[in-house]
């Protein structure tokens, strides 16, 4: 047929063309100087010490001498578009660019398998990065071996535990944003029945659904926390599904631990149909998606991490042989996490009116008070460079986990180590910590 | 009228082959070419980085060989099945099972002294993957089960057997909760010289020739052939499915197993935080390799070496040319198609009809 004889010249002109561009391309002389600016990756603003070799005499003349800058590397687990974690670090990345502008140049290699970091980092090391920061908890072995072998590289991991002289961690924790979630929950279930769901069973995700058990029952003593495992950090159809399944144990208001809008969409549209599901929105200012349904939710600020690093890195605070005690644990009071669906909107207007008409009675001060004013009240407290209130301190009676066994005793709070470990819910919590699966 | 027709070759000149093979190399090099230069990257760096610098420079070479020895030997296993007939894609689950032995032994026998710890954790390892490669060798051997979706479904159950493993009993009370293991015992870490596991080398290099010997050599060797080539001859020939079908899925599957016991022990050195942190899915990549080897023992040598290449040149251009991972895999594509259908042009002969 025709039309199979006009395609097979297409065809065979398509590749007689390439071979000839290829050989074209081939013969013209190789570049002496390579600028490689793809769309992708960040413009590269590279740092050319020319060296131009004189053949005749044997002199070696430095033609230009460009002020050094320090070059800075980001390793991310995703991709910068996943809406989520590794967004949320390019954008903290974006953001200490434009504060060091002359005197930092960074770089960022997105979607690395986590086993394959420690090949990743030689190759950077061996492009002259001296500054780099890991952003998965799975690099961290990868990043400890590449910290032993390239003693005079500096290397910052995310969320990690292992530390050694050139290599230093740090971490923007969110549970107190959890527990003001908490307590704007408690005010608006109808049911008595919050949900979670919930990502993978590590302590992180335990703290996080603990201190917003901790934050519902302070306003609602009798509601309870129903928690679904979806064992992935990004699975959009699974969130989705688990969203659906506590709606219909009687679920009304929902927060969740993944890295995408989807149980806010799903709130969204119970709500277009006339039944009110009301939801946090998760990592990233997800207002958007559910503009009638977010009621408020937890921000992530890696920037002023960053920023705080870069700048003892520069004035030598930070040098390669001191990190092996530097551990950021950064929350509200370092300005490193914020409350609400979007940035300077710490509660959706929409349901503000509802939440200042809510009373309930302040454990500390006994007065009595809306739950808006609580939050707020709450915010400011734990936003002061000492926090006056943490939601794992046991003020006027101990908090219980599940089983019944005295989790704070009374009078004490959980320090940084053991919310670091945390592997048990609270006694408002319905719903298990699987032991044996992923 | 437009007619197309193929037709088998039944002699093939050497000559041939090495005019199809520089043109499929030409053909798929134009293709990326066309890719690249859309994209606006220098094509010189892009290869370089991509093909040249991860064979000759040193250091390089010292991360391709670390994925070429894994690839290469689970290829070596493939073969066998491959040669038979049966479509076995179950290195990766074999890997794993193979490393969850390995790892066993490991922490169950902490106080045996090295050398020994080290056999005795390899010896293991491939056990492992022999035992999980029985399964689908018992079941394709005694019931003639789709070998595929066997192989493909036991991967994942290994995976789940890895989390299992990981968020229970095995989880390290010093990972502060997370899916890790406690680190293999020193003992049982294989040294490396230089960055170069060479004790792994030589396994690969030693199995390599083994396997040339046993299927070119042996009867065994021949028996699987002849599957391969003609089942219904063969069992007319009185020669044992259920054993062909049994060994060379219970062989492939120790070699996955070895595979896994050395990225566990030469590599990564515990397990965690994710099913496939060890095995990398370089299982898969096994199978691409045996193809690419045209199912030729001594030719999975240089076939590892092309994968393990494309893996680190890989790395590369998206750690230092900042590209994208999309274009890696087309880049893999690319090559591997242009080789296979190389393969098709060799092997049959187009004749196109035009008139009436």
């Amino acid at each position: 047929m025709k039309s199979q004889l006009i395609l097979a010249l297409v065809v065979v002109a398509i590749i007689a063309g390439s071979i000839g561009y290829f050989t074209a391309s081939i013969a013209t002389p190789p570049k002496v100087v390579t600028t490689t600016v793809t769309t992708a990756a960040p413009a590269l603003t590279t740092t050319i010490t020319q060296v131009t070799t004189v053949t005749a005499p044997p002199t070696t003349v430095t033609v230009t001498k460009l002020p050094e800058k320090l070059k800075i590397a980001f390793v991310y687990v995703g991709p910068i578009g996943d809406y989520g974690w590794s967004h949320a670090h390019d954008v903290g990345r974006r953001y200490i660019e434009s504060v060091f502008r002359d005197k930092i140049e960074t770089y960022y290699v997105e979607s690395v398998e986590e086993p394959k970091v420690y090949d990743v980092l030689r190759k950077l090391v061996g492009e002259g990065y001296k500054v780099i920061f890991t952003t998965s908890f799975g690099f961290m072995d990868g990043t400890l071996r590449a910290a032993k072998d390239f003693p005079n590289v500096i290397f910052f991991h995310c969320s990690g535990y292992e530390r050694w002289n050139n290599l230093g961690t740090y971490f923007a924790d969110l549970y107190q944003l959890y527990y003001l979630n908490g307590l704007i929950a408690g005010a608006l279930t109808k049911s008595g029945k919050v949900g979670y769901v919930a990502a993978h069973p590590i302590p992180e995700v335990v703290r996080h659904i603990d201190a917003f058990a901790l934050g519902v029952r302070e306003v609602n003593p009798k509601a309870k926390v129903y928690v679904v495992w979806i064992h992935a950090w990004y699975d959009p159809p699974k969130a989705r599904a688990a969203a659906e399944s506590l709606i219909a144990q009687g679920v009304d208001v929902l927060a969740f631990t993944e890295d995408s809008p989807a149980v806010i969409e799903v709130a969204q549209e119970y709500y277009n149909r006339g039944i009110p599901i009301y939801v946090f929105s998760h990592y990233s200012p997800m207002l958007k998606f559910g503009p009638n349904v977010v009621v408020s939710g937890q921000l992530v600020n890696w920037g002023v991490i960053y920023e705080d690093i870069v700048a003892k890195v520069l004035t030598g605070v930070y040098n390669t042989t001191n990190l092996k005690n530097v551990d950021y644990w950064w929350l509200l009071s370092e300005r490193a996490v914020e409350l609400g669906a979007d940035f300077g909107v710490p509660i959706n207007p929409k349901f503000v009116e509802v939440l200042k008409k809510v009373k309930v009675n302040e454990k500390i001060s006994g007065d009595d008070i809306s739950v808006y004013d609580l939050v707020m009240l709450r915010l400011k407290q734990m936003s002061e460079p000492r926090p006056a209130f943490d939601p794992f301190c046991a003020v006027k009676e101990p908090i219980l986990s599940q089983d019944g066994k005295v989790l704070v005793r009374l009078g004490e709070c959980l320090g940084h180590e053991a919310l670091w470990s945390i592997m048990s819910f609270v006694d408002n919590v319905v719903g298990s910590i699987p032991a044996g699966s992923g | 009228m437009f007619e197309l027709k193929v037709l088998r070759r039944y002699e093939v000149s050497t000559k041939l082959k090495l005019t199809v093979y520089t043109l499929s190399f030409v053909v798929g090099l134009s293709a990326f070419t066309l890719l690249e230069v859309s994209y606006g990257a220098d094509l010189y760096e892009v290869i370089s980085k991509l093909l040249i610098k991860p064979l000759t420079s040193y250091s390089d070479f010292q991360v391709t060989i670390r994925y070429a020895i894994p690839i290469g030997i689970m290829s070596l296993g493939l073969i066998l099945p491959y040669r038979s007939g049966i479509y076995s894609i179950g290195a990766e689950g074999q890997m794993a099972v193979g490393v969850i032995f390995a790892a066993w032994t490991a922490y169950s026998l902490i106080d045996l002294e090295s050398p020994y710890s080290i056999v005795v954790a390899l010896l293991a390892g491939t056990f492992g993957g022999l035992l999980w490669g029985l399964i689908p060798g018992l079941l394709k051997g005694l019931l003639n089960v789709n070998e595929v979706l066997i192989t493909l479904m036991l991967n994942f159950t290994a995976y789940s057997l890895t989390d299992y493993l990981i968020y229970g009993p095995w989880r390290s009370p010093k990972a502060y909760g997370f899916p890790l293991t406690e680190p293999i015992p020193k003992s049982f870490m294989m040294p490396s010289y230089d960055g170069i596991h060479l004790t792994n080398l030589i396994i690969f290099v030693l199995l390599t020739v083994v396997m040339n010997t046993v299927i070119k050599k042996t009867v065994l060797g021949y028996q699987i052939r002849a599957y391969g080539l003609n089942p219904t001859a063969a069992y007319s020939a009185g020669i044992s499915f259920l054993k062909v079908a049994l060994l060379c899925l219970a062989i492939s599957g120790a070699l996955a197993g070895l595979a896994g016991s050395l990225q566990l022990i030469a590599v990564h050195g515990r397990l965690g935080p994710k099913s496939w942190s060890v095995t990398e899915g370089l299982g898969y990549t096994a199978i691409v390799s045996a193809w690419l080897a045209r199912l030729e023992p001594w030719a999975v040598l240089p076939s590892a070496l092309l994968l393990g290449a494309l893996v680190n040149g890989g790395l590369t251009i998206k750690a230092v040319l900042g590209q994208p991972e999309g274009i890696v895999s087309i880049m893999n594509g690319i090559i591997l198609l242009s080789i296979i259908s190389a393969e098709f042009f060799i092997n049959y002969r187009l004749v196109i009809k035009v008139g009436r």
